[in-house]
């Protein structure tokens, strides 16, 4: 506990001075790992596997604000789906632009979601999304969370029948409907779908609890819920999204980086620097801002802050 | 001459104006009740978008299955189920919309209040400011 609080103290640090930084090298690892992946597992359209291109558009979302960088993977998924057929490509669009109307006009924070949780399950560790929605934000997350494993579902059907789908005999229109029904009607879908969202709200809902390391509780809660469902699922529904090993592997590598996340919690969103710029009548300012360390977390365990103490 | 106060005011309101201020500030425009109509007028329109959107997917994938049953089906009744589950689609949506914006207009009175503080506390700064500038030059 003592070595963890060292590096979070350390990562508080470099967070306040580097902030900005940071992110853009988060953005940047995400885009380029989005894009190589749909390169790797779908691929059809060619110009996009150009690694020119592919690290074009990794470093354009890299610096756009994060719903722009959204807009530009979407494009990029609408794409491979144009290159097999218009129909696809035209479903996915409409779905896309549903779920932009209903849901990411109220939450534009989350629509990093939708790409996180395809991304993540393509690399098997999707558990930790629900875990981190619930830690940081609320259960209305549960939808984005849905609409990326939606995304996902669509993904992980072209993949699997990419030969039958870019075969000369095949018919758009036929394709989309095969597709649409496929994933709508998949008992995987749903299970998942079922495991993502409880495991979800019960995050939410231990972590606001007044107890002891009510935060490391509801990660290892959140990452248990959803590891028993798709166990079940896996044994009595035959779902096929997950082995048995995949599943346990998951589930561990995605307990560590929600462990992570909920001891580095405290500055997600704040106690970074900032840069601003306005004017006055006789000077422009161009101010760095850099916040004041406060008493953290009212909530933070007597340990903990025993152990800041004893520190400074 | 800097004056430090002012520097650290104006930096304060410049952070908000750029962060949460970009929608705070225009909601603040706004009466509550309007900022609420409008919204849920809003939410109306795209739902009733969205709904249509979902149902052309919906018949266009099972397009063939329509076109087979065409003639037998009874379609009054569907006419009436398509319409009763849009005016609870809207329902459902208007009620979540009211409740979300409702929460968003009184959650931002807090840092707008601090804001408008610190408009009146500038203002005062630029006012002695200026009284100085005047004293400085001679006055009458």
């Amino acid at each position: 506990m003592r070595n963890l609080l060292v590096i979070k103290d350390w990562y508080q640090d470099m967070y306040r001075k580097y902030g900005t930084f940071i992110e853009i090298g988060l953005k940047l690892a995400v885009s380029l790992l989005a894009v190589i992946l749909l390169n790797v597992n779908i691929g059809t359209m060619a110009v996009l596997e150009n690694p020119l291109i592919v690290i074009g558009i990794a470093v354009i979302c890299a610096l756009v604000p994060k719903s722009i960088m959204v807009l530009i993977l979407a494009a990029v998924i609408v794409a491979h789906f144009a290159a097999i057929s218009i129909e696809m490509a035209a479903f996915i669009l409409v779905l896309l632009f549903i779920m932009f109307l209903l849901y990411f006009r109220f939450s534009a924070g989350d629509s990093m979601v939708l790409i996180l949780v395809p991304v993540l399950f393509m690399i098997n560790i999707p558990f930790v999304v629900p875990v981190a929605m619930g830690l940081l934000a609320t259960p209305f997350s549960i939808v984005s969370v849905a609409c990326g494993s939606i995304l996902y579902f669509m993904l992980r059907y072209v993949h699997m029948n990419l030969e039958t789908l870019t075969a000369s005999s095949a018919d758009g229109l036929t394709s989309m409907t095969n597709m649409a029904r496929e994933v709508f009607t998949s008992e995987s879908l749903y299970l998942v779908l079922i495991s993502f969202s409880i495991a979800l709200a019960a995050v939410y809902v231990l972590r606001k609890l007044s107890i002891r390391n009510a935060w490391e509780i509801a990660v290892c809660a959140g990452i248990g819920i959803q590891a028993v469902i798709l166990l079940i699922g896996i044994l009595v529904v035959r779902i096929d999204v997950f082995t048995i090993p995949a599943l346990v592997i998951g589930s561990i590598i995605s307990l560590l980086l929600a462990m992570m996340l909920a001891v580095m919690r405290h500055n997600v969103d704040y106690a970074r620097t900032e840069y601003t710029q306005f004017e006055d009548d006789d000077y422009y300012y161009y101010v760095k801002a850099v916040p004041k360390i406060k008493t953290r977390e009212k909530n933070s365990s007597p340990r903990a802050q025993r152990n800041r103490k004893k520190k400074r | 001459m800097l004056n430090e106060e002012k520097v650290a005011l104006m930096t304060k309101m410049a952070l908000y104006e750029q962060g949460e201020g970009r929608k705070s500030i225009p909601m603040s425009k706004y009466y509550r009740s309007d900022y609420l109509s409008l919204r849920l007028l809003n939410s109306v329109i795209l739902v009733s978008v969205a709904y249509a959107l979902i149902g052309g997917l919906v018949m266009l994938v099972n397009f063939e299955w329509i076109l087979e049953n065409l003639v037998h089906m009874d379609l009054v009744l569907i006419g009436k189920r398509i319409l009763i589950s849009y005016l609870v689609a809207i329902l459902l949506y208007a009620v979540l919309t009211y409740v979300i914006y409702a929460w968003r207009f009184k959650k931002c009175r807090k840092g707008l209040n601090e804001y408008n503080g610190n408009l009146k506390q500038l203002y005062a700064i630029n006012r002695q400011e200026e009284k100085e500038k005047k004293y400085e030059a001679g006055g009458y």
